[in-house]
């Protein structure tokens, strides 16, 4: 049976379904009696989704046109 | 503007870096015009700081106006531009960090000679997926990743802010696919290592 060190450090590929189903299954076999694991992976999971929120900060995105007047000015 | 765009340069980014060789004064406002919102998006971001935002972007535009010999076509216009704002905005967070970067190592999960871990996981609050949108844990998450050593938290961001696939942040970062995931994985590890306390609802 895997190692937890060999689940954590497959945990990307195994989120992602990177794995064949064979090492899934023997991933899923570990995860099923691995109650430590089992919860890295959840706050991986939650890790991501976090960093993922940033994305969605309120932020103009606008080009203001005083901006790139000034830009365009810059020009030799 | 990059997700999916070519790696090299395409026709009409051929026909422009050749007009900006050329110094073609409406060229150069065509690019501004063209690739402001997204990069000032990106630096406004990464800045979080509206005159060091548009500092950064407008550097980019002068090392255009200043040398457009250095566009070679090797690379997108988009991907050029990003690379220079990018470097940019790296540059400022320099200087603001007075801290000395942590070590990766320090950051990633230890086992036992029997492959455990030597400090197993504990969930972690469950109301933090009520709270993801709250500023407080916004602040919490931003100050975490700022703690990562920079050539993890740039391939972070790139992936999971800014939403670039594998193949455009290996061009941007001139790195190969495959290490920008090594990269990727050890950043979320050592992110999930700096947020583990707060996390759980403990004070550290």
């Amino acid at each position: 049976m895997m190692a937890c060190r060999e689940i954590l450090d497959f945990l990307m590929e195994y989120l992602d379904g990177n794995l064949s189903p064979a090492q899934r299954a023997i991933f899923e076999e570990h995860l099923a009696v691995c109650p430590d694991c089992v919860a890295y992976l959840h706050n991986y999971r939650r890790t991501v989704k976090l960093v993922k929120s940033l994305a969605d900060t309120p932020s103009a995105t606008d080009a203001p046109e005083d901006f790139v007047k000034s830009v365009l000015a810059a020009r030799p | 503007m990059l997700v999916g765009s070519p790696p090299n340069a395409g026709r009409e980014d051929t026909v422009l870096i050749e007009r900006l060789r050329a110094r073609e004064s409406d060229a150069f406002e065509a690019v501004v015009r063209l690739h402001t919102a997204p990069l000032l998006a990106v630096s406004r971001r990464l800045l979080d700081d509206e005159d060091e935002a548009r500092a950064a972007v407008r550097e980019a535009y002068l090392g255009i106006f200043q040398e457009p010999e250095t566009l070679d076509g090797s690379c997108s216009l988009a991907i050029w531009l990003y690379r220079k704002v990018l470097g940019g905005c790296l540059h400022r967070l320099r200087a603001r960090h007075d801290k000395p970067a942590r070590a990766i190592e320090d950051l990633l999960p230890k086992f036992l000679d029997d492959g455990r871990q030597t400090q197993p996981a504990r969930a972690w609050n469950e109301c933090l997926d009520k709270q993801s949108d709250g500023p407080a844990l916004r602040r919490l998450v931003r100050q975490a990743i700022d703690d990562l050593p920079e050539t993890y938290r740039i391939v972070l961001w790139l992936r999971d802010v800014e939403g670039l696939d594998r193949e455009t942040t290996g061009q941007i970062l001139d790195l190969n696919p495959a290490l920008i995931r090594t990269r990727l994985h050890r950043a979320r590890q050592a992110l999930h290592a700096l947020l583990d306390v707060p996390c759980r609802g403990e004070a550290s």
